[in-house]
C-alpha cells in the first residue's frame, strides 16, 4: 500500500512542475532554438505515423500528363517554391530560417531528409498519397499551410504530379514548365 | 431605419467577401502577378534524337514552346503571323 502511496505523491509532483513549467514562460519559444533528441523524436514519430494513417485510403490518380504537370508546375512556382526551393536554389531566408525547416523538393526524397512511413510496398504510391494529403491538410504548428480550402483536388494532384517530377527538372526546364503565358 | 441600413451593410459586405474568398485562388488571378514567359531558347541546344518523346516532361516543355507567345534568344515575342496583313 505504501507503495502506491509514494507513487500518487509522485505523480502529483510531475503534474504541479510540469504545470509550473508552462506559466514560468521558461520554455524557449524562438524558431531557432532546436528540440532535443526526445522532444524530435515525438513529433516526428507523431507526424509521420499520424499522416500515414489518415493517408491510407487515398486513391492516387494517373499523374503522368503533361497538363498535370503544367498546372502543378505553375502552382508550386507561384506558391511552394519560397519555401521548397527551385532547381539551381540551395536555400533562401524560409528554408533556413523556418523551424520545423521546409525539405527542398528539389531533391530527390531520400535526400531531404524526411523519413517518409510507408504502409504498402509501392512508395511512390505512398508517397504521393501522403503529399496528397500534407497539401490538402497542411501540417499543423509548422510553416506548411493547408491549400485545400482554397484549391480543389484536380488542382493538388497536378502539384503532386509536378513534384514527383521536379528532382529530374533542370533549372532551364524548370522556367518552362512553370512560366504561365 | 437604422437596422435596415445595418443589415443591408453587413449583407453586403458578407458578399463582397464571400465572392473574394471564392475567387482568390482562381488560376488566372496568379497569371498577372507572374507573366513571365517561357524561355524556350534554352531547348534549342537540346539534342532531339536524345528524348523520349513519350516523357511527360518533354511533352509539357513541347507544349509550352508551341504557344505562340513564348521568347526567342533576344527575349522578343515570336511573331503572330495569323494577325498579318496580305498585301
Ligand atoms: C511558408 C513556407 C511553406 C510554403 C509556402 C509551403 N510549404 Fe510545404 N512545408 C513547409 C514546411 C515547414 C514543411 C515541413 C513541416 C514539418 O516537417 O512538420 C512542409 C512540408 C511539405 C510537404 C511534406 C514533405 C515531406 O517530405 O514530408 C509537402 C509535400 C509540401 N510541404 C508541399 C508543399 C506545396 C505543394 C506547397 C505549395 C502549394 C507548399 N508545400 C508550400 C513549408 C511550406
Amino acid at each position: 500500500m505504501i507503495h502506491s502511496k509514494h507513487l500518487g505523491i509522485g505523480f502529483l509532483i510531475i503534474i504541479l512542475s510540469s504545470i509550473g513549467f508552462l506559466y514560468s514562460g521558461l520554455f524557449p519559444m524562438g524558431a531557432d532554438n532546436k528540440h532535443n533528441a526526445f522532444t524530435f523524436w515525438v513529433l516526428e514519430t507523431l507526424r509521420t505515423k499520424s499522416i500515414a494513417r489518415a493517408a491510407s485510403n487515398i486513391e492516387v490518380p494517373p499523374l503522368n500528363s503533361p497538363q498535370l504537370l503544367l498546372s502543378g508546375g505553375a502552382d508550386y512556382n507561384d506558391m511552394c517554391s519560397g519555401c521548397h526551393l527551385k532547381p539551381g536554389q540551395e536555400d533562401n531566408d524560409m528554408a533556413l530560417g523556418l523551424y520545423p525547416a521546409p525539405p527542398n523538393l528539389t531533391v530527390s526524397s531520400d535526400k531531404h531528409g524526411h523519413a517518409h512511413e510507408d504502409d504498402s510496398h509501392n512508395d511512390i504510391d505512398a508517397t504521393a498519397k501522403q503529399q496528397f494529403w500534407v497539401i490538402k491538410h497542411g501540417i499543423m504548428a509548422s510553416g506548411m499551410a493547408a491549400f485545400g480550402p482554397t484549391h480543389d483536388d484536380e488542382r493538388i494532384w497536378a502539384m503532386v504530379a509536378f513534384i514527383k517530377r521536379l528532382p529530374t527538372l533542370t533549372p532551364e526546364q524548370y522556367q518552362i514548365i512553370t512560366a504561365r503565358q | 431605419m437604422k437596422i435596415l441600413i445595418k443589415r443591408s451593410l453587413t449583407a453586403i459586405t458578407s458578399v463582397v467577401l464571400l465572392s473574394n474568398i471564392a475567387y482568390a485562388h482562381d488560376a488566372s488571378m496568379h497569371k498577372k502577378s507572374n507573366a513571365e514567359k517561357p524561355k524556350c531558347a534554352a531547348m534549342n541546344n537540346a539534342d532531339h534524337s536524345k528524348m523520349d518523346m513519350e516523357d511527360p516532361v518533354m511533352l509539357a516543355i513541347m507544349a509550352q514552346c508551341m504557344k505562340k507567345s513564348h521568347t526567342t534568344d533576344t527575349g522578343k515575342k515570336v511573331m503572330d503571323h495569323s494577325s498579318m496583313k496580305k498585301s
